[in-house]
């Protein structure tokens, strides 16, 4: 891991979580949902569609987190790494998304804070494809990356994200970077690196593969099929922001050899 | 306006829970604890009492309890609310003398449902 984890989650030895701990986790979320619902009812009556997406958005969250918490609670146990797509169980990786976004606050002379929100030079501005299947993971790494002056969008499975690349290479307007998550349903992130690669249209466009799981294989399997980087979950925005630049860089430079 | 008591310690569960009912046409009270609960339900004679069964002080079950056991406020509808949908939980509840049970997060019209029903039945058992 490059970082360490500033949040500590400790499921009791019984593989579930203990029901003190659920009372206390699903209270606040069950607030945030009741509330979403007093929000949307007020909405209704104006006609603020920005406003009313970001509200059912952080209620799919929490529906998605309440969800999470109630799986946990089951006597089954938590998925051991390997067989998930996370060396953190999905609520140790939403807690450290979240304290992530919490930590990402400016604090005075923070170099690594200034480092991660300079606005890109010409040279690395670019435009970032996010593909993940989880609405919250694409959420956050998106949210950082636009804070961090790129212009970011989004695809939800591999199916897509070959449509949007091959459409904008079409119009002359190819990604510069591609952040993949690798454990995705139906086309996963390995079958749509190895498209991209195969694709000569698409040659300049780098990939950065994302996971949870950061084991020396999928690293060095990532970097042979063709990855220009790696990124480990949960992201720190400061390393996040370099490696995308990097890359960034060095698309631009092959683009203008070739 | 049928009246509701919302016996919940939660502060903002008390208040979102409260105005989700006042917008659908309750006029509600709220009560902070079991003791507080009991002690509104015998002064303000409620419709009906929505109460949270972890409270500080006199629990939901013993404030259900006393509630029961006070001739002039034991006909009043009580519906427990609980946190987790455990089968003692409701067993438990309904052995204290709740009419009906729920389990957050509160849908509301499920939960709505659960108090039109119990108002319609009193309504029915004092004519």
């Amino acid at each position: 891991m490059t970082q360490e984890s500033t949040y500590s989650f400790e499921p009791p030895s019984g593989g579930g979580v203990s029901s003190a701990l659920l009372h206390s986790l699903r209270t606040p979320l069950n607030q945030i949902l009741g509330y979403c619902e007093l929000l949307r009812d007020e909405l209704a009556s104006r006609n603020e569609p920005g406003l009313l997406a970001d509200v059912n958005r952080i209620e799919a969250a929490g529906q998605d987190l309440l969800g999470l918490i109630e799986s946990s609670s089951s006597t089954a146990p938590l998925p051991r790494p390997g067989e998930a797509d996370s060396t953190l169980s999905p609520i140790e990786l939403m807690v450290a998304n979240a304290a992530a976004v919490i930590a990402d606050q400016p604090a005075q002379d923070d170099l690594a804070y200034l480092q991660a929100y300079a606005p890109p030079s010409a040279r690395e501005s670019g435009r970032i494809l996010v593909v993940d299947d989880k609405s919250g993971n694409r959420d956050v790494l998106s949210r950082m990356l636009r804070k961090q002056g790129f212009e970011v969008a989004e695809a939800g499975d591999g199916s897509d994200a070959l449509t949007m690349l091959s459409e904008s290479a079409d119009k002359g307007k190819p990604f510069e970077v591609v952040l993949l998550d690798i454990v995705m349903p139906d086309v996963n992130g390995w079958e749509v690196l190895q498209k991209v690669k195969a694709d000569p249209k698409l040659q300049n466009t780098a990939i950065i593969m994302i996971s949870g799981v950061d084991d020396t294989d999928t690293i060095v399997r990532c970097l042979e099929l063709g990855a220009a980087d790696f990124v480990p979950k949960p992201f720190v925005p400061a390393i996040l922001k370099a490696r995308v630049s990097a890359s960034i860089r060095a698309a631009h430079a092959s683009g203008a050899m070739n | 306006m049928p009246t509701i008591l919302l016996v919940e310690d939660n502060e903002a569960n008390r208040d979102m829970l409260s105005r989700r009912l006042v917008r659908n046409g309750f006029d509600v009270t709220c009560a902070v604890d079991g003791n507080e609960g009991f002690a509104m339900t015998l002064s303000g004679h409620p419709d009906l009492v929505l109460m949270d069964m972890s409270l500080p002080g006199m629990n939901g079950w013993d404030a259900t309890r006393a509630i029961r056991n006070q001739p002039e406020i034991a006909g009043i509808p009580v519906i427990a609310l609980t946190a987790h949908a455990m089968a003692e939980d409701r067993a438990l509840a309904l052995a204290a003398g709740c009419d009906d049970y729920d389990t957050k997060p509160i849908e509301l019209p499920r939960l709505l449902g659960k108090i039109n029903a119990l108002l319609a039945r009193n309504e029915q058992e004092t004519k």
